[in-house]
């Protein structure tokens, strides 16, 4: 009896038990499902006011009306009536703090709640925000026209047009330097004549303005831009290190970015030299120049620059046992007539190309063994110097040890000796060792600040990447500093690469705006 | 007492088959319905981490980038592989024709104004990468056609000017449509940069969707 009672009182009790469950459990259900619409909506929220920021962040500092693109581009990023939401509020502000420019995105939205309304609740508001700045940038490019560029001119103009034209004319300051066997300034074209150190006004920001008269801009100038001789990386670099300063001292804005973005196909093969410089003298006796160390002046001074020689493009003038010999030529000389446009456009020819001449005139009076080689790769005597000069025109060291990781060293495995002038390995070792330091004399100037950016182009015999991660002081430099500016080192093979390296390396400079 | 045992056991037929009919389709559809919540999120995720790289200047059509994005996708199952996997990414950057692009692209006469610059005022491709399985899923933004897309996906000037199949269905999502003539402040020359991610749905039948879809423009 007792057990047939206690069976008759179990019979639909699980149904009972589910019966009463089934409310609880519907309600957790949807909670779950009420907060998993909330998170759903909140994540699409936030990746439009992400989409928003970055969208009207590249805009910020030119005229674009970034407030109200930052509104289109979260209209745009978020579906109107996504999961039943409504009521979407943005609230966009927009900051320009001298360089620094700020676009502040939030944005609010009301999504319905399905069961939670048994609690009375009708609606839940889901809030996002985000945040872009970009600094205002000064960049100073430097383009490689030496001799092996011959067939990729004309996609260096192409992929440089399109570098520049990723920058904000008004607001970013752009410069140009050329890098060839004389390096020299190309924009602002008022730097020449009478370019000097400490006059001019760096990079501006006038760089795509239009064209009037002869007054070129920098887009007309890469457009124009003719093949060169030589490799002198360091004055390339050095020029464009105070080309920035320059600028930075007029507006005397620390917040802006300061960056050099360099581009060669090849290893440095020369410097521009000071040869009777009193402190660093690298003339011999038997050079019987007249002004020599103890009587130069301004006037006297012998200066030019020196390369390892050679037509080769397969650069066997770097052979320690088959150099065909150093020269010493004149630096480009700037007047009313030889503008930097002239010498941006000079095709040059029987070996004059961007003046490729030796050095006369009243400083070599009485010279002897300081010839240079004339023509393209017929060396003559330079035996009158005695030494590689220890340090450039600029005062960069063309000594160290760094050199031991460089592809010349690495093929060839001779020690730096800076007592064989005339051989091209030896002066390809200074070359590398001048622009390593040049390099990282920029690189820790804690005033400036100077990221720079390198992009080798392999396809014409191969760039020192070794030499180039060191330069940009990426992570995988062997020098690797953190306290310095973090460059960034691309490689390209073709035009299409070569496009993309500079596509990617104005993102990167973007991006330390950003 | 056997009579008793045999209407106990009909009730617990009866209450488990009741139990049955209405809790296991809500539990199997909470199930599905939570799985593809999942990746829902996580496409929306994809989309919103290759539109951020995308518009960064990362290029996509290198190996090494396209592996990156497939680990990001890799809940997704995203390849780098084309034609493999059940995730797809496709990046799309458009510019809006006006004179200037109609200029860069030599669509123009001997005045310089626009002339047989078909694609004037409208939106195209300028770039069109497609990463993962492309059967998963076409562009909301169409595909470009008649124009040669180079090994990055990019599209010359000269046709993106004029070809009429590279202009971008991008009405529907168009952030500048409130503005009538010009567009809104925007530089000439400027970018959008479209990513759209998509994944094969989770379905137990009759429950379960496609597949999942994300987009982003930066």
């Amino acid at each position: 009896m007792f057990r047939g009672a206690q069976a008759k009182k179990r019979r639909g009790t699980a149904l009972v038990l589910y019966t009463v469950l089934l409310p609880t459990t519907l309600l957790f259900c949807g909670l779950a499902i009420d907060l998993c619409m909330l998170y759903v909506v909140q994540t699409r929220l936030s990746s439009a006011v992400d989409g928003a920021a970055l969208g009207a962040g590249r805009l910020l500092g030119t005229t674009a009306n970034t407030s109200e693109i930052a509104g289109e581009f979260l209209n745009a990023n978020y579906p109107s009536g996504y999961w039943g939401s409504y009521n979407l509020t943005p609230s966009i502000s927009v900051t320009n703090n001298s360089s620094l420019h700020t676009v502040a995105v939030s944005a609010t939205v009301q999504v319905p709640l399905l069961f939670l309304r048994l609690l009375r609740q009708q609606y839940c508001t889901v809030a996002a925000s985000a945040t872009a700045v970009r600094r205002d940038v000064r960049v100073e490019l430097v383009l490689d026209r030496s001799y092996s560029m011959i067939d990729q001119m004309s996609n260096l103009r192409t992929a440089a047009t399109t570098f520049v034209n990723m920058f904000n004319p008004g607001t970013d300051e752009l410069g140009l330097v050329i890098l060839s066997g004389s390096s020299f300034v190309a924009y602002p074209t008022s730097e020449m004549p009478n370019y000097s150190l400490t006059s001019g006004t760096g990079p501006d920001v006038h760089f795509a303005d239009s064209v009037t008269g002869s007054n070129q801009n920098m887009l007309t100038l890469i457009s124009a831009l003719q093949l060169g001789s030589d490799t002198n990386t360091s004055e390339a670099i050095w020029l464009a290190y105070m080309e920035l300063k320059k600028a930075a001292a007029i507006d005397s804005d620390p917040t802006k970015a300061n960056v050099i973005v360099l581009f060669t196909d090849g290893v440095p093969n020369g410097f521009t030299s000071y040869l009777n410089n009193p402190s660093s003298n690298a003339l011999g006796s038997n050079s019987n120049c007249k002004y020599d160390p103890a009587t130069s002046s301004s006037s006297t001074q012998m200066n030019g620059w020196i390369a390892a020689a050679g037509t080769s493009s397969t650069l066997s003038f770097f052979s320690p046992t088959n150099s065909t010999g150093i020269g010493f030529f004149n630096s480009l000389i700037f007047d009313t007539v030889h503008s930097s446009y002239y010498w941006v456009t000079n095709v040059g020819s029987g070996g004059y190309v961007d003046d490729l001449v030796e050095v006369t005139g009243t400083p070599m009076t009485n010279c002897s063994h300081i010839g240079g080689y004339g023509s393209l790769g017929s060396g003559t005597d330079m035996s009158g110097l005695a030494t590689i000069p220890s340090q450039d025109y600029y005062g960069n060291s063309t000594s160290g040890t760094a050199y031991t990781q460089g592809v010349l060293y690495q093929q060839y495995g001779i020690a730096y000796n800076s007592s064989q002038p005339t051989n091209g390995y030896q002066m390809g070792l200074a070359s590398w060792n001048v622009a390593d330091n040049a390099a990282q004399k920029i690189l820790s100037d804690s005033n400036m600040n100077v990221a720079i950016y390198t992009i080798g182009f392999t396809g014409d015999g191969g760039v020192d990447a070794v030499l180039l991660n060191r330069m940009a002081n990426t992570q995988s430099s062997s020098s690797y500093n953190s306290s310095y500016q973090t460059g960034m080192y691309v490689e390209a093979s073709d035009a299409a690469s070569m496009q993309q390296a500079f596509g990617q390396v104005a993102s990167e400079v973007l991006r330390l705006a950003h | 007492m056997k009579k008793q045992r045999t209407s106990q056991s009909g009730a617990s037929v009866i209450e488990f088959a009741f139990i049955t009919f209405t809790l296991v389709p809500l539990l199997i559809g909470a199930a599905v319905v939570g799985v593809n919540l999942v990746r829902t999120l996580q496409t929306e995720q994809l989309a919103r981490d290759a539109g951020h790289m995308f518009a960064r200047g990362v290029d996509f059509s290198a190996s090494g980038n396209q592996e990156i994005l497939a680990n990001i996708g890799s809940s997704l199952n995203l390849s780098a592989t084309a034609g493999s996997g059940n995730a797809t990414v496709i990046l799309s950057k458009l510019t809006y024709v006006d004179s200037n692009a109609c200029t860069t692209g030599g669509a123009v006469n001997g005045g310089g104004q626009p002339s047989g610059c078909t694609n004037l005022g409208k939106w195209v491709f300028v770039q069109r990468l497609v990463v993962g399985n492309s059967a998963i899923r076409s562009s909301n933004l169409g595909t470009p056609t008649g124009v040669t897309l180079s090994s990055n996906g990019s599209i010359a000037a000269s046709q993106y000017v004029t070809v009429a199949g590279d202009v971008a269905n991008f009405n529907s999502i168009n952030p500048y449509s409130n503005v009538s003539g010009t567009i809104s402040g925007l530089p000439s020359g400027q970018f959008v940069y479209v990513a759209e991610a998509s994944g094969t749905g989770y379905s137990i039948p009759p429950y379960g969707v496609g597949s999942t879809y994300a987009f982003g423009l930066f």
